[in-house]
């Protein structure tokens, strides 16, 4: 990506949280090597307070990733490996009749944390993925006809395996759409690796964290007012509206996928250190909020995200 | 092509390996139909060409480099004008088109080559009309026409990856829209006599078949194994009898060495004074081309609806070749007077038989005169020859010689065609001293499966004589009915022995379902002709004159033109429309400018580019202008997206923009 010329001085507090999370994104980087681009999209994707999906190969640091931004940014984490025996019970929680005063008490069950890591999302039953993903788009979830809200920030942080696929469910379209950002990671460069094999890694040992939930909450606040001006809108719109009337596009883009895009967007932005919104903001998410949301029609080769940046003039 | 200018071009100019590999069958399948209407070596040249493109997009080879199409554009020329002798002119000229248009396929590389190849197709459509009219041709064009309509369809769609099947869907509504005003106009709009542009006289025209302007042994035989349709004919009024069904053509009247044809001659034969005559039939002819000057009319024609001059021996001719189809009424008279009185040219050539060949038939012809007898009775006794002697009717007759073909005929093969029959008896006459002559033309006429018109094909062709009787003038003898009487009754089919060797629509076998299949695929293509091929300015009038239109002539045209003009009118406005909206925004305006000031240098902004990308870009391909495109970009972003909107900073950037004026001169490489 290349960057736009700096600009705009603003003002001491956001020049504060941006050198804030400059921290978080340096301390992130010790412990995955060579992942800066996903680093700052996973970030990005937690400022807007929106949930990610990863999907890659196993061992390429999914988990890593995870359980770095809980610890650096100081949240609550639980992880729950998705089998295909997993019930819906065994995520939200159960209540348990307890002799003693004759009632039942709730037990939460592991999505009462902020951060929730849930690994290989596609193993489980539809009816337990289903549970998850109301979790996710309400951000509470209700057992016995008791609605319990979850806590905040929440961010659920799913990863699949591109490849394997036998024995899982396929998150369908319309939960796809409530994951924010899919990343990939991809394998580190050579020079990463190098480090990696060389046995300097630090390995499972906690991040201190460099800031707590407070400050997450705070720049969430802050990404909400990066300014979109009317000219940025107009290229958001020419966009959204590009994929529901370009036969290429087998179903276009849905309304909540285009405010997705805008938050995504902002959340670049603040993490760039800008109070507005560039153009090159929404293109460098582009691929990270759109490509698992639609397909190009003969999807041989091209990916949505590349076929927009090229078509939609700015 | 008026779609071109009004819809945008779609933003990517890459042109995929599917449109290109599209487009080379379009081209293929558009131009195939020239297979057949040009040389050998042009069909080899454009197979060689396409084959070399279809090869290079399976090979996913580049374009090739300029100097390589330069050459074999230069070759084509070179190939066309030497094998042609020229670059123009209807054959020449398609062929150029054709092998240029197979060329451009190697250079496509944008919207605008796809554009420029699809108005080429068009014309290519145009011009097979050039070479036939038929109505398969016409059904092809249709198709063709649809395709390239899709074609342009495709190309305009507003993304690039729109699918062909929407654009043969999309086109197919446009071409079912258009054709129902396009038959309108057909209809309606005035009709000039003639085709619109002269065809160049048919340098590449082939042999067709039909009666020629001499007649030789065989020479009618060789016709009759065509079926073609020589003409079509309605009779309005009565039906001639089969034995009146004579069609008259050339007339010869001069023989050497075996061969009947019509010497250049000074002495100039008066017209034909025709008396005693009454028009009692009708024929409503639709010929199709001979290339030739004379009208085909029933025997003797009096009187014809179109512009024509008599020969001497009573046939209708016109001015110019019958190059195309072409209808005419005729009037005819069944029983005539036709020259009562001889003129001394006319008894001479008449009665000439240069030379001394035949000396057989000559002695013959000399026996019956010596005898004394009348006039009737030499004909007579030629004729009872004819019938008694063992003479038979073949289209495969022995071969005669040269000089003596007419004692060949007459003493040793006995076997002949209408043309051997017809030419022996004439001789025979003249060496009598009878006055004589040769008349050629089609005796027949089958009638049709549907549509009440008749048929007469190239295998009814005949050749019969005429002598010249005192008292009654010229008069109709036909030898072969002497030796076949069933041939002028039942037609050819019924009186050869030999029938399998006559063409299969001319041996009438009538109860075969593919001859009635013939017959009626006849009618439709009778239909083709008479009122889409033959609709001008007569029929049109006849055709307003049944709406009741009669008199409305002139506002019918004044109408058409106003509708074709307020079209017109109309698609301007709609360009207009779509021209691309202008630019209020002052900002945004200098920001654009810029980037056209930076397409002059190679560095245009790409679709889809950022501000700040193409300003990142701008600035490592040119160094020397990075300070200033980077303060630009800055200025530009701050104004159009970030929060900063005064009126100073705004003002001061249209004026930097207005002064940023990049030079072409490269400072580093």
């Amino acid at each position: 990506m290349l960057k736009p010329p700096a600009q705009s001085a603003p003002g001491n507090a956001s020049r504060d949280m941006s050198h804030a999370v400059m921290a978080v994104r340096r301390h992130l980087a010790e412990r995955l090597y060579g992942k800066d681009q996903a680093i700052r999209l996973a970030l990005t994707c937690l400022l807007a307070d929106g949930h990610l999906l990863i999907e890659d190969m196993p061992g390429v640091g999914k988990t890593t990733l995870a359980h770095s931004l809980a610890q650096t940014l100081g949240l609550g984490f639980a992880r729950i490996q998705f089998t295909s025996d997993l019930l819906p019970s065994d995520i939200l929680g159960v209540s348990v009749f307890d002799q003693r005063d004759a009632t039942f008490h709730f037990r939460p069950g592991p999505i009462f944390t902020q951060i929730v890591l849930a690994d290989e999302i596609n193993r489980a039953s539809p009816r337990t993925q289903s549970a998850l993903l109301e979790a996710m788009a309400e951000r509470q979830i209700t057992v016995e006809g008791i609605t319990r809200a979850l806590a905040r920030p929440f961010c659920v942080i799913a990863t699949q395996n591109p490849v394997d696929h036998s024995g899982t469910f396929d998150l369908p379209n319309s939960q796809l759409d409530r994951f924010l950002m899919r990343i990939r990671l991809g394998y580190p460069p050579a020079s990463a690796e190098r480090r990696l094999l060389s046995g300097d890694h630090p390995g499972a040992q906690a991040l201190q964290p460099v800031a707590g939930p407070d400050d997450l909450a705070r720049w969430q606040a802050a990404v909400a007012t990066v300014v979109t001006r009317d000219a940025l809108v107009d290229y958001l719109l020419a966009l959204v509206a590009r994929t529901r009337d370009d036969n290429a596009f087998a179903a276009g883009l849905s309304p909540r996928a285009g405010v997705a895009l805008r938050r995504a967007a902002q959340a670049w932005a603040f993490i760039d250190g800008r109070d507005h919104v560039v153009p090159e903001d929404v293109q460098t998410v582009l691929p990270a909020v759109v490509d698992h949301r639609i397909a190009l029609r003969d999807g041989a080769g091209a990916s949505a995200s590349s076929y927009l940046l090229a078509q939609v003039e700015v | 092509m008026a779609i071109g200018t009004v819809v945008q071009a779609p933003a990517s100019s890459q042109v995929g390996i599917q449109e290109r590999a599209g487009l080379l069958i379009l081209v293929t399948l558009i131009a195939l139909p020239h297979l057949w209407h040009m040389p050998w070596w042009v069909n080899a040249l454009a197979a060689l060409l396409i084959g070399w493109q279809a090869f290079g997009l399976i090979a996913h080879s580049p374009v090739p480099a300029r100097i390589l199409r330069a050459g074999l554009t230069l070759t084509v020329f070179a190939a066309v004008f030497m094998g042609f002798g020229r670059i123009n002119g209807q054959q020449a000229g398609v062929a150029l088109l054709v092998l240029m248009l197979a060329l451009k396929q190697s250079e496509i590389t944008g919207y605008r080559d796809i554009v420029v190849v699809l108005c080429l197709c068009c014309f290519v459509l145009v011009t097979q009309f050039l070479f036939s009219q038929s109505l398969w041709m016409a059904a092809y064009l249709i198709a063709g026409s649809w395709l390239v309509l899709a074609g342009f369809v495709h190309a305009h769609m507003p993304y690039a990856r729109a699918s062909y099947r929407q654009a043969a869907a999309e086109s197919a509504r446009m071409l079912a829209l258009a054709l129902p005003v396009a038959a309108l106009f057909f209809l309606l709009f005035p009709r000039l006599p003639g085709p619109l542009w002269g065809l160049p006289a048919q340098d590449g025209r082939q042999a067709t078949m039909g009666l020629s302007d001499q007649m030789s042994p065989g020479s009618m035989a060789a016709l009759a194994r065509s079926g073609a349709v020589a003409f079509r004919v309605r009779f309005p009024g009565r039906v001639p009898t089969p034995a009146e069904r004579y069609w008259r053509g050339p007339v010869f009247w001069d023989f050497n060495a075996g061969t009947w044809h019509n010497a250049p001659t000074t002495a100039k034969l008066p017209t034909p004074a025709i008396d005693r005559a009454s028009a009692d039939i009708t024929s409503d002819i639709t010929l199709a081309p001979t290339h030739e000057h004379w009208l085909i009319a029933l025997d003797l024609p009096l009187q014809a609806n179109r512009r024509y001059h008599r020969s001497p021996a009573g046939t209708l001719l016109v001015d110019q070749a019958i190059d195309q189809r072409i209808r005419y009424v005729v009037r005819s008279a069944t029983r005539y007077r036709l020259d009562r009185r001889l003129s001394r040219v006319a008894r001479q050539r008449a009665l000439a038989l240069p030379g001394h060949h035949n000396p057989k038939a000559r002695a013959l012809a000399k026996h019956w005169a010596s005898e004394g007898l009348s006039v009737p009775a030499v004909i007579n006794r030629a004729l009872s020859m004819f019938r008694t002697q063992p003479f038979r009717y073949t289209l495969n007759p022995p071969r005669t010689s040269r000089d003596n073909s007419v004692d060949d005929f007459l003493f040793s093969t006995r076997a002949g065609f209408c043309e051997h029959f017809a030419g022996a008896f004439t001789f025979l006459m003249r060496a009598a001293g009878v006055p004589a002559r040769v008349v050629t033309g089609y005796q027949g006429a089958e009638p049709s499966a549907v549509g009440n018109y008749w048929i007469v094909r190239n295998s009814d062709a005949h050749a019969w004589s005429e002598v010249w009787l005192a008292g009654r003038g010229w008069v109709r003898v036909d030898p072969t009915a002497a030796v076949a009487p069933s041939r002028i009754e039942q037609g050819v089919t019924g009186s050869l022995a030999d029938t399998g060797d006559l063409p299969f629509m001319a041996r009438g076998e009538r109860s075969n379902p593919w001859f009635q299949a013939r017959l009626l695929w006849d009618a439709v293509n009778a239909g083709w002709n008479r009122w889409f091929l033959a609709y001008g300015p007569s029929l049109q009038q006849r055709l307003f004159a049944q709406l009741g239109l009669a008199g409305f002539g002139t506002a019918i045209a004044i109408l058409t033109f106003g509708t074709v003009g307020l079209l017109g009118l109309v698609s301007l406005w709609l360009a207009w429309r779509m021209r691309p909206a202008r630019i209020d925004d002052p900002v945004l305006r200098a920001w654009q400018r810029i980037g056209k000031r930076l397409a002059h240098l190679g560095l245009p902004r790409r679709v889809g580019e950022g501000p700040g990308d193409y300003a990142v870009r701008v600035a490592a391909a040119r160094p020397d202008l990075a300070t200033a495109m980077n303060s630009l970009a800055r200025q530009f972003i701050a104004l159009r997206y970030g929060m900063s909107a005064g009126g100073d900073a705004r003002r001061l950037f249209v004026a930097a923009a207005r002064h940023f004026r990049p030079r072409r001169r490269r400072t580093h490489s």
